[in-house]
């Protein structure tokens, strides 16, 4: 019983950074119906940005912040530079240039920094060894950085007048543009959004998995799935969808298919979503054929 | 949405003699032949690896070029292809030549169980799918249910084949040789399949679905079997890569495979058959020089490559190929008025 | 009266397809220019050619006396242009509220967009009392009266109305109208109004434009229009 509350326990934990990186995923879907490839290896770079700012003396939080920042002006460059290019191509192109990104990011960071595993610091130490022997000190930081990050962007999207253009701009663009909004900068305001929170997820996740340029490999297909769970459509759905695909994988992991067999549990999880449920549990109908 | 031209040799029923047709295919062959008795072990040995991924990559044309599907996962087939081999020489003795068909049929099979769902996907879900397959796909391959199979971690070795010495032809030339042999065969058979009745029905339904449906063309049908063909086709490609390298283990198929895969597709162009020859030497060929320099040299070209590629000839190297020649005929014939 | 808004010569096309050959037409300063014709004739693609969105376009529009050919839709909304597009295009799974809000989004400061709300409700009450329901569960009324709020919003001076009684009932159409005729008067707007329901459209307008296959064919007040032979027979059933 203990370990189990244990494994669930840890599971929501490392859930935040899916639940973070899928709700990267879903910005970037809600614009413009695409599921970026590339959001993984976007936030590992981020990660190796903030490695080499603690690396050079600059505090810990400070370089947290400074990594956000300089995210998000990457995604929203990323966005009007390249992605705008291909608005108008077909799907098959689009996804090709994101898995072209994607492999781009991957290798040019192995060239930089290579591909030995680094030793990424947990800012948490202060918290102590475990909170009441459940959580390690680290994975209690997870949680709670990722509940502020949420509640911020769920602020964002409620309460600013940008938020709101950014949601009108992505249910409705014509109607939007209407309005006086420029869709053009709000889909770059999503890339950059997505890239920072994103960002997030691999600074959280870093200290557990190490830091190395495929250490978002496997991370990226829990996002997915947990994005898919939520529904893809829905940003409360991803954070839901996360949390959950990080319980279910710990609890499969010790109960059910073995460690070693995470991945391929999470594959079937993916294909029965998509076969069963595509719309996930809060997402708005999309058409998937039959 | 197609307005583009046809690329090299497909569908090209353009004023030019059928000798003149021939005569791309004809010259590579030949010098493929050639390569035989020029080439020393090694570099034969990357000749053999570029000839397997070429008909790899010739499945995922067919299926991403004429079913308008992407598969991220074709490693999956790969693999297939690759442990079937492994398993039919070590275990029952099976000379190459038999296992590298048979690797084709298992991956065929899988192909088929993995099509039922797929069909159904909608091109991004089945991106998706593909994506976490090829992330997934090491871990069946370590599994331990499988491992007395597939070698899990520690992989296998493949005995080494009986070469043709009747023909005075040491290992290596053998391999090459039935490679090269299995390419023109496949190769031609593509073509004939693509120019044909099939081709037409497929291009029906990738462009127009919902009117080939009304055509009474099983949509269905058509996707399926070619979804088979593209896994037999990566399937034989993937047994020729482990006969010629003699040993596979889980880390030969990882997602780095199967991406790479889809790049030399892309960099060959979707919907050139040729294309799949010049894809698969990009992909053997780069890393053999660029990691010498650092590893993820490689890497980071190939996704410059593939952006590059999207941005300026979205229809690959063939696409720019048929661009050049047609500006070359054009320059010809307003010089020669 | 000057010119408000000023058409000339003006195409469009959506890709290759040509759907506007030759349009001209005046909105007077304070005035209703209304434009009518059969389906598909480009009623809905002028509005769209005036206000840069999907289409590409050529001739001459002005506004105030500027060119606004170049100018992209969200800086149309700064110059004073509201648009109420046709299927009235509110954000069905945003609240009223929200949806007014973002109507406002050119406005500065938030007291602007406060005091530009209860301008709104004020004028349509209905809205005040269903601030918090999503806008696609509005009926089509509501709806449409949160469409016009909308674009009223920034205190434009002219509204661009894209058949306003588009699947209504005569008594709610009424009522639309009556509203539009109050807000030209309070508000001072310029209205270019298109609308099936020629009959109604004349008698709110000073100006009408017959246009056929996007071509401007008849350019006369709303009273001569009334009285065409053609008018009367084809478009008012008479
Ligand atoms: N988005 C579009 N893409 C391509 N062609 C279009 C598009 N919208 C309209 N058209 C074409 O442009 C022409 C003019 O259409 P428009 O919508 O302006 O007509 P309308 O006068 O508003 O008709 P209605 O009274 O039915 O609303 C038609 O031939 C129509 O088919
Ligand atoms: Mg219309």
């Amino acid at each position: 019983m203990e370990s189990f509350l244990l494994q669930i326990v840890s599971g929501l934990a490392i859930g935040g950074v899916y639940a973070s990186l899928a709700l990267a995923l879903v910005m970037i879907y809600q614009t413009t119906d695409l599921v970026n490839f590339s959001q993984g290896e976007l936030a590992m770079a981020s990660t190796y940005l903030a490695w080499v700012l603690i690396g050079n003396g600059v505090p810990y939080w400070l370089s947290f912040v400074i990594t956000l920042a300089i995210s998000f002006a990457v995604g929203f460059f990323l966005e009007r530079v390249l992605m705008r290019r291909f608005q108008k191509a077909p799907l098959h192109s689009v996804l090709i240039v994101m898995i072209g990104l994607m492999v781009f990011i991957n290798g040019s960071i192995g060239v930089v920094f290579g591909y030995e595993l680094k030793d990424f610091e947990s800012p948490f130490r202060w918290l102590g060894g475990t909170v009441r022997g459940y959580m390690s000190s680290h994975e209690a930081g997870i949680a709670l950085v990722t509940l502020t990050v949420m509640t911020l962007v769920f602020c964002f999207f409620r309460f600013t007048r940008v938020g709101l253009a950014m949601r009108a701009a992505a249910v409705n663009p014509l109607s939007a543009s209407f309005v006086g909004v420029d869709v053009s900068v709000m889909l770059s305001l999503g890339w950059a959004l997505a890239a920072m929170i994103g960002a997030v997820s691999g600074v959280l996740s870093a200290p557990i998995v190490y830091l190395d340029p495929n250490m978002m490999l496997n991370i990226i297909i829990y996002a997915f799935a947990g994005a898919l769970l939520g529904g893809i459509t829905s940003a409360l759905g991803a954070v839901v969808g996360g949390l959950l695909i990080g319980v279910a994988e710990n609890l499969a992991g010790a109960y059910l298919v073995g460690t070693d067999m995470k991945l391929v549990f999470i594959l079937a999880v993916i294909i029965c979503i998509l076969l069963i449920k595509p719309n996930g549990l809060f997402g708005r109908n999309v058409v998937v054929r039959v | 949405m197609e307005t583009r031209k046809p690329a090299l040799f497909i569908n090209d029923t353009g004023n030019r003699g059928r000798a003149q047709k021939l005569a791309v295919p004809l010259l590579l062959v030949t010098a493929g032949f050639a390569l035989t008795f020029l080439l020393d072990g090694y570099h034969l040995l990357q000749a053999t690896n570029i000839i397997g991924f070429a008909i790899a990559i010739l499945g995922l044309n067919l299926l991403a070029g004429y079913n308008g599907q992407i598969s991220v996962g074709q490693g999956a087939f790969l693999a297939m292809g690759g442990y079937t081999c492994a398993i039919l020489m070590n275990r029952l003795g099976l000379p190459f030549w038999l296992a590298v068909p048979a690797a084709g049929c298992t991956s065929m099979l899988l192909g088929f169980l993995i099509a039922i769902p797929a069909i159904r996907l909608e091109l991004l879900y089945l991106a998706l799918a593909t994506f976490s397959l090829a992330v997934a796909l090491p871990q069946f391959a370590k599994n331990k249910v499988l491992a007395p199979w597939t070698g899990g971690v520690e992989g296998q070795s493949i005995q080494r084949p009986q070469p043709w010495s009747e023909l005075g032809l040491n290992l290596d030339q053998t391999i090459y040789l039935y490679a090269l042999l299995t390419a023109v065969v496949l190769f031609w058979l593509v073509h004939n399949l693509v120019s044909g009745r099939l081709g037409r029905a497929l291009e029906a339904i990738k462009d127009q679905p919902l009117a080939a449906e009304t055509m009474a063309i099983d949509t269905r049908a058509y996707k399926i079997k070619t979804f088979c063909a593209s896994a037999f086709l990566t399937g034989v490609g993937g047994g020729i890569g482990a006969v010629a390298t003699g040993y596979i283990s889980a880390d030969t198929y990882t997602f780095f495979i199967s991406i790479t895969l889809l790049i030399g597709a892309v960099i060959g162009g979707f919907r050139s058959i040729l294309g799949a020859v010049f894809g698969a030497a990009f992909i053997v060929l780069v890393p053999m020089y660029a990691e010498k320099v650092a590893h993820g040299v490689a890497w980071a070209l190939f996704g410059a490559a593939t952006i590059a590629m999207m941005w300026l000839m979205p229809d690959g190297f063939a696409g720019l190929c048929t661009r050049l020649r047609e500006h070359v005929q054009r320059l010809i014939s307003r010089s020669s008025l | 009266m000057s010119a408000l808004l000023e058409l000339q010569g003006v195409k469009a096309w959506y890709g290759a397809v040509q759907a506007l050959r030759a349009i001209d037409l005046v909105v007077e300063e304070g005035g209703v220019t209304t434009l009518i014709g059969a389906n598909g004739a480009g009623k809905t693609t002028t509005l769209r050619a005036i206000y840069n969105v999907l289409v590409r376009r050529e001739g001459s529009i002005s506004f105030n006396g500027r060119s606004i050919l170049g100018m992209s839709a969200n800086d149309i909304v700064r110059l004073g242009i509201g648009h109420v597009p046709d299927g009235r295009g509110t954000f069905s799974r945003l609240s009223v509220e929200q949806n007014l809000q973002l109507g406002g989004h050119v406005l500065r400061s938030r007291k602007a967009v406060q005091e530009g709300m209860r301008r709104i409700y004020g004028l349509f009450p209905i809205l005040q009392e269903r601030r918090l329901q999503q806008a696609g569960t509005l009926s089509g009324g509501e709806q449409q009266m949160l469409a016009i709020g909308r674009a009223l919003m920034p205190r434009p001076k002219l509204i661009l109305l894209d058949e306003p009684s588009f699947g209504l009932a005569p008594l709610i159409v009424t009522g639309i109208f009556d509203t539009l005729r109050q807000i030209r008067h309070q508000e001072g707007v310029s209205v270019l109004l298109v609308e099936q329901n020629v009959n109604l459209a004349l008698a709110l307008a000073d100006q009408a434009c017959l246009i056929e296959s996007g071509r401007v064919v008849k350019n006369c007040s709303a009273e001569t229009m009334r009285n065409d032979d053609t008018v009367k027979h084809v478009y008012l059933g008479i």
